[in-house]
């Protein structure tokens, strides 16, 4: 899966949890940037995310994620490791 | 995850949820369609949103209750609040939800909160976690469980005065890293012996009007601990158990709401056949059913009676609805040594060849419960699918196979949740009279046309062949109940069939959306000068009530009038096992011709005067 798509899936998975189908995010956007974006919709996110992407988050994954490009480069990055 | 006794999500689901029109009387039960499934997160969310719109006085849910809980704690379950309000509907109720913020319970406990006043909560769940413990000090640490046993007991009570609400209190979950040694749990500073200490203590607390009890940790441990108790959410937002765990989490407790409104689950539905033994007894007889006796299958049938008779020790009515002949599969609750389950033990008997729904519907009139109190065990895909389609309310757990996964669905699905048992509860199931009738005529249901053809039925003839002979000779020499003549023929007088310019043999397959049934009819036509004789009729039990042989009839005359003959004629040999099939020609528009003493008739069909119907099946080409 290239970046793109990858932030397709997020966008998809943010729109759901945020309810909102006019909902765009770049690799820059941070949670300040999208109204309605709290602790509850990163929780909900990620597990939206990991239920997609068949993957697992661990604890230093999420402690470092700021910007929509982090999850990016974090999906990416486990995605190799298979 | 998925709950293992839902159907798997599907596109077609996802479909329904989509177009859902809550302006339309057919909501509801579309609904309940909808929730018979799995569904993913975002289907979750979806139909959590549509049923928000509604207002519970909507009128259309008349038969949820509703109940309003408040989550207090300090742990984080607000994140699976759709999850639960979804859940809730699967077991008849409306739930209105409130969370609140982190360390707020002592202040709600002791200083009236308007806010909470206003919603006017029927329940607080007071969720605890082993994070709450301080597992680091040594000293007095029984006494420090039992202390916060005592401080929730508190709150309870208060809660009780404050805002009368019960307090869900849970027990608490034994965390991934407590067990170091065997020994833990006699040493009174470990963490093992401190959970366990507090959910004792909790226990031994009961009954208590201010409090239910929610048993977590068993619910952890049918679930795996390892899998509930990772801590990657817990440390980053105080999840108190891995989201895998939130649908398994989510339904039990929507069952304890359900207990608590009342609407738990009332009766459950059994099939006979391959349900409560292994086999089908109108074929194999009473003596060839499979029930204990060391056989695996046998084995696994008997668990599941035992299974029925623990849900009837617990107030669970149990009733039976199986496509047999009522004297046939009586027989097997009134002689067979093995059976647990005895007539006394059943409330109410449906047993006969009409279609289950239509059954079903008069079990719910006869005990005088709503659709919406029963659960319906049986081992067919077929039927499952007709109940769920034609009785939404009624849950049907979507079990395999293999009847050792029966009571376990059952039990997880926590249908017949409750919060107590007394006498009367225990006894219920003997108040209602056992009843043992036979149905007179029951109701078409409408749409059972549609069911007919939603089952996809692909339906092949072809004259018998070497390859074939064994199944073909094993049908003939089993097959009691829809058979005309029971001539039991020999594989060599099959094998003559298969030369015989005279003969006309059929062998019948039936598939369906549910899968391969295999061979399921043989017959055998012998040309004699101008007309065509039936020497041999039988078909399987399986696929009584699916108008097959009005198919097979259609095929013969068709190829009859191509060979212009003149007549089909039939004979019905009645014996202690066919009387099912006395009416056979009869219903197939044929005219009776001769009578004798023994109850033999003849029977006779020009098949130029036949009427073509429209049947549901695609006919395959061999």
């Amino acid at each position: 899966m290239n970046d793109s798509d990858v932030i397709k899936v997020i966008q998809s998975a943010l729109r759901d949890v945020l309810v909102n189908e006019e909902v765009v995010i770049t690799p820059e956007t941070t949670a300040s940037d999208v109204s309605g974006w709290d602790s509850l919709t990163n929780v909900r996110l990620f597990i939206a995310i990991e239920e997609k992407m068949s993957l697992r988050f661990s604890p230093m994954d999420l402690d470092r994620l700021t910007t929509v490009g982090d999850i990016v480069n974090m999906v990416q990055d486990k995605n190799s490791e298979h | 995850m998925e709950l293992e006794w839902l159907v798997d999500a599907n596109a077609k689901i996802e479909d329904k949820v989509n177009s859902l029109d809550l302006t339309n009387e057919s909501a509801w039960a579309d609904i309940r369609k909808i929730l018979a499934c799995n569904l993913s997160s975002t289907y979750v969310n979806k139909l959590f949103l549509a049923v928000s719109k509604l207002s519970y006085k909507s009128g259309v849910n008349l038969r949820m209750a509703r109940v309003k809980v408040l989550f207090v704690g300090s742990v984080t379950l607000k994140h699976i609040h759709s999850d639960m309000v979804i859940a809730a509907l699967r077991h008849n109720v409306w739930l209105e939800a409130k969370f609140t913020n982190f360390g707020q319970i002592a202040n709600l406990a002791y200083n009236s909160d308007s806010d909470v006043v206003e919603f006017n909560p029927d329940l607080i769940v007071l969720f605890e976690h082993s994070s709450s413990f301080d597992f680091l000090s040594t000293e007095n640490s029984i006494e420090g469980a039992k202390e916060r046993v005592e401080q929730n007991l508190a709150f309870a009570r208060q809660f009780s005065k404050l805002y009368k609400a019960q307090t869900v209190l849970n027990t608490v979950v034994q965390p991934i890293d407590a067990q170091i040694s065997d020994m833990d749990t006699t040493f009174p500073f470990t963490v093992s012996a401190q959970v366990n200490c507090y959910n004792q203590c909790l226990m031994r607390a009961l009954p208590n009007p201010d409090i239910i009890l929610f048993d977590v940790e068993s619910l952890s441990a049918q679930f795996g601990r390892a899998s509930w108790g990772n801590t990657d959410y817990f440390h980053y937002a105080k999840i108190p158990f891995h989201p895998d765990a939130s649908a398994v989490f989510s339904n039990r407790l929507a069952s304890l709401f359900s207990a608590y409104a009342g609407k738990s689950r009332r009766a459950l539905i059994l099939d006979c056949d391959n349900t409560l033994w292994g086999g089908v007894i109108g074929d194999d007889g009473i003596e060839g059913i499979s029930i204990g006796q060391g056989s695996a299958i046998g084995e696994a049938h008997t668990a599941v009676q035992k299974f029925a008779l623990r849900l009837r020790e617990q107030g669970v009515v149990l009733c039976i609805s199986s496509k047999n002949s009522h004297e046939i599969a009586i027989k097997a609750f009134e002689d067979h040594p093995d059976m647990l389950l005895k007539k006394e033990h059943i409330s109410v008997f449906r047993i006969n060849w009409a279609d289950k729904a239509a059954n079903i519907s008069d079990i719910a009139k006869t005990l005088n419960l709503g659709l919406e109190s029963f659960v319906f065990l049986d081992d067919n895909p077929a039927e499952r699918a007709r109940v769920r389609d034609a009785l939404p309310e009624v849950a049907v757990p979507d079990v395999g196979k293999n009847p050792n996964d029966y009571p376990a669905f059952i039990a997880q699905a926590g249908y017949f949740n409750a919060l107590s048992l007394n006498a009367e509860d225990r006894h219920r199931a003997d108040m209602y009279a056992a009843n043992v009738q036979r149905t007179k005529s029951m109701q078409d249901m409408d749409d059972f046309g549609t069911y007919l053809k939603s089952l996809d039925m692909q339906i092949s003839f072809n004259s018998f062949d070497t390859t074939s002979r064994p199944r073909i000779a094993q049908l003939v020499s089993k097959s009691n109940q829809f058979n005309l003549t029971t001539f039991r023929y020999t594989v060599g007088d099959i094998a003559a069939f298969e030369n015989d310019p005279d003969a006309i043999t059929l062998q019948v397959r039936l598939k369906d959306k549910f899968g391969d049934n295999g061979m399921i009819s043989v017959v055998i036509l012998e040309r004699i000068s101008n007309d065509w004789i039936v020497k041999l009729w039988l078909m399987s039990c399986r696929v009584l009530g699916r108008r097959v042989e009005e198919i097979v009839l259609q095929y013969i005359v068709d190829a009859a009038v191509l060979q212009s003959v003149d007549t089909i004629k039939g004979v019905y040999v009645p014996t202690h096992r066919n009387a099912i099939v006395k009416d056979h020609y009869d219903k197939l528009g044929f005219k009776k011709t001769a009578e004798s003493d023994d109850g033999t008739t003849q029977w006779s069909l020009d098949p130029k005067t036949h009427t073509r119907k429209d049947l549901p099946f695609a006919v395959i080409d061999s």
